[in-house]
């Protein structure tokens, strides 16, 4: 009889396991679009260009200005300061698991990779330049004319291919391998027992994985989740989907304070607060989200706690060496 | 089989066994080591190729780290050629690992291995461009890849140094097993060879040790001892057969030695213990002396008259008759006693236990008694007598020799006073030994100085008054006890064998005399030596008075010879009575003295027709007053004129005598009443005295 137990108690333990590896297991290759195959040459282009100032009016700004690779490809403030020397409207977002991703920005405002690129550039409050500009700037530079023809032979340096490039780069970019994956991948003991209680928070009472599903703990899709702001976020798209923001994905999300579309919570705990009392309530900023009444507060430390096991084991990110003429 | 086989046999077994074991040790350890050490070089081959293919992973790794860092654009050819060169370096060493031997598990590890690599190779390339895919792996895809890889060399890594530390061990095992096995093997064969080796010499030791107990036996005389084996083939068979040969060699050694020693102390003869024997026994019985009362007697026993059947009858009476008295003296004692011959005739008889004299003398008696029955000999009877001289083991004489030289003294009185008696040694008679010894020896002093001299008696015809001749009759001028008598001293001197000089000494005086009374013109016929029977029987007599009458020019009839009539005793085989013959042949006259006081045989009388008889005293004393005496004299001289035999008689003293005599018919006279003996000087006169009275008497 106990034996029996045992077995059954075991079986249902491997079945868990499995349908969480099967929910979490992190996909072996990344999807690229046919119109714009894979090379590895793009990837480094790109790359040179996302490290390269260049792409900013004032040569004092690249991508990686705001998307610092060490903070989770975000920046350590509620809201940078773009090329106006203000604060840009939201928070910045990290670029990280975006190859499956079909909208872009807070709201989701851009379908395509190689069209995201554009914007940051030519606005003002951002880089604060144009695409033209930026062809014509590096087209100056002999290396980038190479390398460009390497990547792109017959094509060359253009607007297309800076853009192509400078998504092609970032499509590579999958966050690195952290203690959680191990433990999905079958390690026991590659996250602590706070940290598994944490995931069954997760994963129950918290109802988290509603929304930050898969193995990205992203749904790439829009909430409302009880954030006092005057930002209507994707409502400006649709007047239907107003004040709901994208679903940021989880990992590498302890590197990746303050949080929030606006950078309102500071810290893992007040995010966890904040879902535990359901959100903000405001005037016109409604949540979707329920107070969770049955979550204690033991369950919000290991909620914690499973969350720092997502980051990632090696963060870093060395920069190219960028052409000068 | 034999014995030094059988030992030599397992020892030189168990030698083989022994090289063959550590031989077989040796090549054992030899094989593991060879087998260890080809193991681990191909382990070694194995690991290094392992080694260098996890570098090359390494470093293609860290290449396709820095083609994905995308920090700087290469160009497809050359991101492909710098990959290529890895992957065709990786997988041409991993063509040795697969050569290498190994494993069944080794094997599929390493094909696993290359499985994993082609794997990570496609991904790889994929994310390097060189195989265009819209799905590019993801770089902890890739991670994955290689770190499967790298865990799956080093488990080959492992696996290969397990499997060298499995196949080490297990060569190692079988080492052991092999080393115990042989070590099994060989301590059962040496316990089994060893067990029966065991078996085996106690066997031998028990044969050995009844071996040792026979000869143990036999070593202490015991010939019969059983000596067991003999059947067998082995050196226990040759030990116990000669050990039986040993015993038996022995045993005829030993029945050798006690016949030896028997025959060394025993007279072959008769069987009686000997001279030596006696000593031995005399000492023994000496010194285990008794109570006084019980003393211990020596009989020194002499023959009588052996000499002369031993001569008469031949040696082989002689030793019949010694048998027979050996017999008859051993009969008269007890087993106590002993019996011993000492000499030709002589016995000597030691009695251990005596109570006194009497009873010894009548022992003595009876030994005589015995010893004098006639013995029966080829039909003939003879017999011998016996003189005994007795002597007492005393308190002080503790030689034997000396106690038998006392017997010796008392046979020698015993002999003296006549034969056929015993006679006890005491003071007295050693006295009389001794005296007669310092007489012996004056005797021989006076024979040298010539002391001895012939005294002359004179033989006449009583008819006629003619002279006939003179009997030569010794006489000793003892310078200090004067004239002796022959009666003191011829006995001794015939004793102790100087009767031939002294007869010499008268012979060669009496024919001097015969010569100068001759020359002188004096009427001396002839002259009448006594010889003994014994000088008759001893070769030469007749040599010698032929020789000393040819110097003096004499003729045998000038010499008579006078010998006791006893010569006539025994038969024709006496050399005495051949001499007797040829004395007669050669012309001499022969006499018997002392005639009818012998044993005479009256058919050797005529048969060898003597010359003549002299008629002892013992019938002519007193004759002429005795009748039966007249009558017997009358007999012998009607005896004498009948085997027409002059007879003579002796010791005639008175006139009288002499008328009877002459009566009778015998007619010749020799005594005192004719002359007494007188010396050679004094003859002449006495011839001449007779010469004057003849003529008176004629002319009276």
């Amino acid at each position: 009889m106990l034996v029996s137990v045992f077995c059954v108690v075991l079986l249902s333990a491997a079945t868990r396991h499995e349908e969480l590896q099967r929910a979490f297991a992190r996909p072996a290759r990344i999807a690229f679009p046919e119109d714009e195959p894979y090379s590895p040459q793009k990837a480094a282009l790109g790359k040179m260009l996302f490290f390269d100032a260049r792409l900013s009016g004032e040569q004092n700004r690249s991508c990686a200005t705001c998307h610092n690779p060490s903070f989770g490809w975000e920046t350590p403030v509620p809201r940078a300061l773009g090329a106006l020397q203000r604060p840009v409207a939201r928070h910045t977002p990290t670029i990280e698991n975006l190859a499956e991703s079909e909208h872009f920005f807070w709201d989701g405002r851009v379908r395509r990779l190689e069209e995201q690129a554009m914007e940051p550039v030519s606005h003002p409050q951002e880089m604060g330049y144009s695409m033209n500009r930026v062809v014509r700037r590096l087209s100056a530079i002999y290396s980038y004319r190479r390398n460009f023809e390497i990547a792109f032979p017959g094509e060359g340096l253009n607007r297309h291919t800076i853009l192509v490039a400078l998504a092609t780069y970032q499509r590579t970019l999958r966050s690195g391998w952290s203690p959680f994956d191990d433990w999905v991948e079958g390690d026991e003991d590659a996250i602590s027992e706070p940290a598994k209680r944490g995931f069954d928070v997760f994963t129950g009472v918290g109802m988290c994985s509603t929304c930050h599903t898969g193995w990205a703990f992203t749904d790439h899709d829009f909430h409302r989740v009880g954030v006092a702001s005057k930002d209507r976020g994707r409502g400006l798209i649709d007047p239907e989907m107003a004040y709901r923001f994208k679903t940021p994905g989880l990992r590498n999300i302890a590197l990746r304070a303050p949080y929030m579309h606006d950078g309102s919570l500071t810290s893992l705990r007040e995010i966890v607060e904040h879902y535990r009392r359901g959100g903000t309530p405001s005037e016109g900023q409604p949540s979707d989200l329920p107070p969770l009444t049955a979550i204690t507060d033991q369950d919000v430390n290991d909620l914690i706690a499973f969350l720092e096991t997502l980051t990632a084991y090696e963060p870093h990110v060395s920069a190219p060496a960028l052409p000068v003429d | 089989m034999s014995i030094k086989r059988r030992i030599l046999g397992p020892i030189v077994f168990l030698i083989l066994i022994g090289i063959i074991g550590a031989s077989w040790i040796s090549l054992a350890a030899i094989r593991t080591q060879n087998e260890i050490q080809d193991a681990d070089s191909a382990t070694l081959r194995t690991l290094q190729a392992t080694e260098r293919a996890q570098r090359i992973t390494a470093e293609i790794e860290a290449q396709l780290e820095r083609f994905l860092n995308f920090n700087t654009v290469i160009p497809p050819a050359e991101i492909e050629r710098r990959h290529q060169h890895f992957v065709s370096t990786f997988k041409s060493v991993w063509e040795e690992v697969a050569a290498a031997d190994g494993s069944r598990r080794q094997r599929e590890m390493a094909a696993a291995i290359l499985r994993h690599f082609d794997a990570w190779d496609r991904e790889a390339s994929i994310a390097l461009g060189l195989i265009p895919d819209t799905h590019v792996p993801s770089r902890s895809r890739l991670d994955q890849l290689s770190q499967r890889i790298e865990l799956a060399l080093v488990a080959l890594d492992q696996e290969v140094r397990l499997s060298a530390a499995t196949s080490n061990q297990n060569a190692r095992e079988k080492y052991v097993r092999h080393v115990a096995f042989i070590f099994i093997s060989m301590v059962a064969i040496f316990v089994v060879s060893g067990s029966a080796f065991l078996g085996f010499s106690s066997h031998l030791v028990v044969s050995l040790t009844r071996l040792a107990q026979a000869m143990e036996r036999i070593r202490d005389g015991d010939y019969d001892a059983p000596v067991r084996d003999l059947g067998r083939r082995d050196e226990v068979g040759q030990i116990a057969r000669g050990v039986a040969a040993f015993s038996k060699t022995l045993r005829d050694l030993s029945a050798a030695k006690s016949r030896i020693e028997h025959l060394a102390l025993h007279d072959q003869l008769t069987n009686l213990p000997n001279r030596r024997a006696l000593q031995e026994h005399l000492s023994h019985c000496l010194s285990e002396r008794k109570s006084p009362e019980h003393r211990a007697a020596v009989l020194h026993v002499d023959l009588d008259r052996f000499k002369q059947i031993n001569d008469l009858l031949g040696h082989a009476a002689g030793d019949e008759v010694l048998r027979h008295v050996a017999r008859a003296m051993t009969s008269q004692i007890t087993d106590a006693d002993m019996t011993a011959r000492v000499g030709g005739d002589e016995f000597v008889i030691v009695l251990r236990d005596t109570k006194d004299e009497s009873q010894v003398e009548d022992l003595a008696l009876r030994v005589i008694d015995a010893v004098t029955q006639p013995i029966e000999i080829w039909g003939e009877f003879v017999n011998v007598g016996a003189s005994i001289g007795i002597a007492f083991v005393g308190d002080t004489d503790d030689d034997p020799a000396r106690i038998l030289s006392n017997a010796d003294i008392a046979l020698y009185v015993a002999k003296s006073e006549g034969r056929g008696r015993a006679s006890f040694y005491n003071d007295a008679t050693r006295a009389r030994f001794e005296g007669n010894m310092a007489l012996l020896k004056d005797l021989q002093t006076g024979l040298e100085n010539g002391e001895i001299i012939p005294f002359f008696q004179p033989q006449v015809d009583g008819r006629t008054g003619k002279v006939l001749g003179f009997e030569a009759l010794a006489r000793w001028q003892h310078p200090e006890r004067g004239m002796l008598d022959p009666s003191v001293f011829i006995t001794l001197a015939f004793e102790h064998g100087l009767g031939d000089r002294l007869t010499t000494t008268i012979v060669s005086h009496a024919i001097a005399a015969l010569v100068d009374w001759r020359a002188r013109g004096l009427p001396a016929p002839s002259i009448s030596v006594n010889f003994s029977a014994k000088q008759l029987r001893d070769g030469g007599l007749v040599e010698f008075l032929d020789d000393a009458l040819f110097e003096a020019a004499l003729q045998p009839k000038d010499i008579n010879i006078e010998v006791l009539e006893s010569v006539l005793f025994g038969d024709g085989v006496d050399p005495a009575l051949n001499t007797i013959a040829q004395l007669q042949a050669r012309g001499y006259k022969i006499e018997l003295d002392d005639f009818g006081t012998g044993h005479a045989s009256i058919s050797n009388l005529r048969r060898f027709k003597v010359d003549g008889v002299k008629i002892d005293r013992d019938f002519v004393s007193g004759v002429d007053q005795d009748e039966e005496q007249e009558m017997i004299l009358r007999t012998i001289v009607d005896l004498c004129r009948n085997l027409g035999i002059e007879c003579l008689a002796e010791g005639v003293e008175t006139e009288q005598e002499m008328e009877k005599l002459l009566l009778l018919g015998c007619n010749n006279f020799q005594g005192y009443g004719i002359a007494r003996p007188m010396p050679q000087e004094a003859v002449p006169i006495w011839l001449e005295g007779r010469i004057d009275a003849d003529y008176a008497l004629a002319r009276g």
